[in-house]
């Protein structure tokens, strides 16, 4: 059985969770890039786990997020990593974290969830487009190994839709 | 803060007194210990709270003693290690030169790599041993060193290839830094903190080297040398291609010997020669301030005719000189980067070419000329000079200059900026809009002619050549999404009924301003009727004047103006009609059940109103047009469906209305094109596509292709569908966007595939 949990309180996952990233990722991280995420908003990174295992301790998936003020006007979720170990793929698991993670994100008041993936990332485009992600633009040569990315968008609110220049800010106060 | 007060505990007990390290191996202290032994008291939770840090920095964040990112760990072969600038490789006078020619060779190739093929430059250029040595030592001493292994292959010819190369090399560092193009993602210029010549300013002393020793090498009167001559004409032309931003020149004579060099280079495969082992490494990633993680060294394929390309896409550029109007020169900006994107230097080289230091246009027009040029080849001299010249239109028409150089550098980008650059010029444009609209008024209403009167009130020539802009920036942005494959079938609806609707917006302005144009050649001509019913002598004469006046400064920009007015309709007729038919091909998708304009994606957390909404932000504070509602979309659709009852005869209408918009769309592309080919002197229309015939006449030819694609996807639909419904077409067949052979990109088709076979879309 595939039990999920966020990260808080676990650090001690740190090493599972770099080692199962650093398996699959294009992009080399840093183990700098990990702390960011980790330490700033650990409520964000959930873990998946199977209890039947041997090494039912052990993380065979994670998604990890962070929410920030964007341009200092909306909330935006974003997801930064999702991994899981390849023998356990084509269950849901990648599906079941993405959606926890956005339920906390949206209970935590997250007007957009952003992410961006390799244009030729048949397997995660589908994952996201299927959970109402829209494509937003394309970049261009966007990753170390030479690929474009798309920018995804999944809009939880009107705020989503308004360019960040036409919003209010945060305390009601429009610029403008 | 924690983070700073354990900091403060990793102090070295061993630092000199200023606090220094002294170089001296002796006096260093090893600290592995006291670092980890002071590590140990760092609390993980405290590490990266800074609120400086972000992913960014995160992202490009290196990390000791990890392989992937710590380039001190790369492993060099003995050969490599050992490697040394002192000595000429090569056992005998052939040897050495075969390997000089081979090291020479690898530049050059790793030169396209690099530039043509996006590599970086420590990967290519810079990981040639004599390459980072030179450029150390010269550097210290700022002027060109030299190598001295007492060979003059070495000591002399190689260095000044390389110098050559490294010249070359600062000038593309020059277009990079003039901010056009993107560092990383156009191009990588990470040059591992060597100084590339920038204490030399002298093109001159480095082609007069180049030239003493192709003079040494003729001198050699070997027939192994031949390939090494070709080689260093090849970088002598390199080298002069600075010539075309330092002093504008457009003079293609150097480009021209580039691709005679580089053809020639191309078939000489047979004089392909190995540099010497170990002179090339990734040891300059290990040696050197290295702010990216280690990466492999490419292998350079067979590739002169990379520099083919480069010389011919500035070739194309460098057209811009030649353009007789300020049309040409837009028209050339548009299609230059429209189909293809052209090579980086290129790019970059356009809007520097295009829009000098002095911000002069092509040396020769000021700004403010540049704007009035376009602004009287869009709505002629006669309607809109009285505007441009009042004193209350000056900051307009700065900002209006200000926006169009905006366009002309946009046109330059990458194909995925291309896209943001029109985002961020919509705002751009409808606030220019909004401005001049407000100022125009307050002229026209002061003026106490008829002039700009119509039958639908007061004509504002400037305002309408800006909505056409801004229009044209919308249509633009929305089908580049097609190209770039940012809409999923579902969204295709949306989009291409905003493009129908744009293009419906445009035609009514380009009708008015055409309407205008009109009245003024027929105001002309009613004169010449008048002249022959006046009985007054002294009135006819006057009358004569004033008509021959206009016949001889009006009438030919009038008549120009109109040609031009009706290939914007005549364009526009195109996107028009296209849109529309892809429109309706969707209704009658939609009446079968293959295909929704909701989105088939859970919908927990958002809304198809949302996602459209979320589609359409970058108009959502456009004041005109409008942005269409949710409502209005569903609206539309709901009207265009086919329902019972009679569907099969309702179907048959929506096929005949595709047939016809393609027939229309047909005939006004084959007319823009018989007037491309026969040039704007000889034809219905001015196209202004002088200089990029080919391109344009490209760019018609994929709409061509797309039309007929459009006609037969009618034929294959109702085969695949037949024309009544049924409950289980909806199983059977998917629908996804595909780009037919040679068709057009902003126009995919939805073709209708078999859904058991396809589930994915793209």
């Amino acid at each position: 059985m595939i039990i999920y949990q966020p990260l808080i309180n676990n650090l001690s996952h740190f090493q599972s969770l770099k080692r199962l990233i650093d398996a699959d990722l294009s992009e080399p991280y840093s183990v700098y890039v990990y702390r960011y995420f980790l330490n700033r908003w650990p409520e964000l990174t959930f873990l998946a786990f199977d209890s039947e295992s041997e090494t039912s301790d052990e993380p065979i998936g994670c998604v990890i997020c962070k929410s920030e003020l964007h341009r200092g006007r909306r909330m935006r979720g974003y997801i930064g990593m999702l991994a899981v170990q390849s023998d356990y793929r084509g269950r849901g698991i990648a599906k079941s974290l993405v959606k926890k993670a956005i339920e906390k994100m949206h209970q935590d008041g997250c007007d957009e969830i952003m992410l961006e993936t390799e244009v030729e990332n048949v397997a995660a485009l589908n994952l996201y487009e299927n959970m109402g992600f829209i494509r937003m633009k394309r970049m261009f040569r966007y990753y170390l190994n030479e690929g474009d990315a798309f920018k995804l968008i999944l809009p939880l609110t009107q705020r989503s839709c308004v360019r960040t220049t036409f919003l209010d800010d945060v305390n009601g106060i429009d610029i403008l | 803060m924690d983070l700073e007060k354990e900091f403060g505990n990793l102090h070295l007990s061993g630092s000199t007194k200023d606090g220094l390290i002294d170089e001296k191996l002796s006096d260093l202290v090893d600290i592995t210990e006291l670092f980890f032994d002071l590590g140990k008291d760092l609390s993980p939770q405290t590490i990266i709270q800074d609120p400086g840090f972000n992913s960014f920095e995160g992202t490009h964040s290196l990390e000791v003693n990890n392989p992937k990112l710590d380039s001190s760990l790369i492993s060099l072969t003995s050969e490599e290690e050992r490697f040394s600038c002192d000595v000429a490789c090569g056992a005998t006078d052939v040897e050495r030169l075969m390997y000089v020619t081979g090291i020479v060779d690898w530049l050059a190739r790793f030169l396209v790599c690099w530039l043509n093929e996006y590599q970086t430059l420590p990967t290519t250029v810079l990981s040639c041993r004599y390459v980072e040595f030179l450029l150390t030592v010269s550097s210290e001493r700022e002027e060109l060193s030299y190598l001295r292994t007492g060979d003059r292959l070495y000591d002399q010819v190689l260095c000044d290839a390389i110098y050559g190369i490294c010249y070359f090399a600062k000038f593309v560092q020059k277009l990079l830094k003039a901010g056009v193009v993107f560092e990383e993602e156009d191009l990588n210029f990470n040059h591992m903190g060597l100084d590339f010549l920038s204490y030399v300013e002298d093109q001159e002393l480095i082609l007069t080297r180049l030239h003493r020793s192709i003079d040494y090498i003729e001198s050699l009167q070997s027939p192994e040398t031949g390939f090494l001559q070709h080689l260093l004409k090849l970088i002598c032309c390199l080298v002069s291609l600075e010539n075309h931003l330092k002093v504008y020149s457009a003079d293609t004579t150097e480009l021209d010997n580039l691709i005679e060099e580089a053809i020639y280079l191309e078939q000489q495969r047979s004089s392909e020669c190995d540099p010497p082992p170990g002179c090339f490494s990734m040891g300059i990633q290990k040696r050197l301030s290295n702010q990216f993680p280690p990466k492999h060294l490419v292998v350079p394929t067979w590739n002169y005719k990379g520099f083919v390309i480069m010389a011919q896409d500035i070739k194309a550029v460098l057209m811009v000189d030649k353009a007789a109007s300020m049309l040409e020169a837009a028209q050339l900006a548009s299609f230059f980067n429209k189909l293809t994107q052209r090579h980086v230097v290129a790019r970059a080289l356009f809007p520097l070419f295009f829009i000098r230091d002095d911000e002069r246009v092509l040396g020769r027009y000021s700004g403010f000329d540049c704007i009035n040029l376009h602004l009287t080849e869009f709505c002629a001299t006669t309607t809109a000079s009285t505007t441009i010249l009042s004193p209350e239109m000056t900051p307009v028409l700065q900002e209006a200059m200000n926006i169009m150089f905006e366009w002309y550098q946009n046109m330059a980008q990458n194909t995925s900026r291309y896209r943001q650059g029109y985002n961020r010029q919509l705002l751009l444009w409808d606030a220019l809009h909004a401005q001049m609209e407000s100022c125009e008024y307050e002229i026209a209403s002061q003026a106490t002619g008829e002039e700009s009167i119509t039958k639908t009130g007061i004509f504002m020539p400037c305002s309408s050549w800006v909505f056409f802009m801004k229009v044209t920036a919308m249509i633009e942005y929305v089908l580049k999404g097609f190209d770039l494959e940012v809409y999923k079938p579902f969204e295709a609806f949306a989009m291409f009924w905003y493009s129908y609707y744009l293009s419906y917006q445009q035609e009514s302005c380009l009708e008015k301003v055409h309407e205008v144009i009109e009245s003024k050649i027929n105001s002309i001509h009613s004169l010449g009727k008048k002249i022959k019913k006046q009985k007054n002598a002294q009135k006819k004469t006057e009358l004569k004047a004033q008509y021959r006046h206009l016949m001889d400064n009006n009438m030919e920009s009038l008549r120009t103006n109109k040609r031009y007015l009706s290939y914007l309709l005549m364009h526009g007729s195109i996107i028009k009609s296209l849109s529309l038919c892809e429109v309706l091909q969707f209704s009658i998708l939609k009446s079968f059940g293959v295909i929704d304009n909701k989105t088939s994606a859970s919908k927990i957390f958002s809304n198809d109103r949302l996602l459209l909404e979320l589609r359409l932000k970058p108009f959502s504070s456009i004041g005109v047009p409008e942005l269409l509602t949710y409502e209005a979309f569903e609206s539309a659709l709901n009207d265009l469906l086919i329902t019972e009852p009679m569907i099969s005869s309702k179907l048959e209408k929506t096929l005949d209305r595709i047939s016809k918009e393609v027939s229309n769309a047909l005939t006004a592309i084959d007319t823009i094109k018989k007037c491309i080919n026969a040039g704007d002197n000889n034809g219905l229309l001015v196209t202004g596509t002088r200089l990029v015939k080919e391109q344009a006449l490209k760019y018609y030819d994929q709409l061509h292709a797309s039309a007929k694609a459009i006609e037969l996807n009618n034929a294959v639909i109702t085969a695949k569908l037949g024309r009544s419904k049924s409950s289980s077409i909806s199983d059977k067949f998917t629908v996804r966007l595909s780009i037919p052979n040679d068709a057009s990109r902003f126009f995919p088709l939805l073709e209708l595939t078999n859904s058991t076979k396809n589930k994915r879309v793209r």
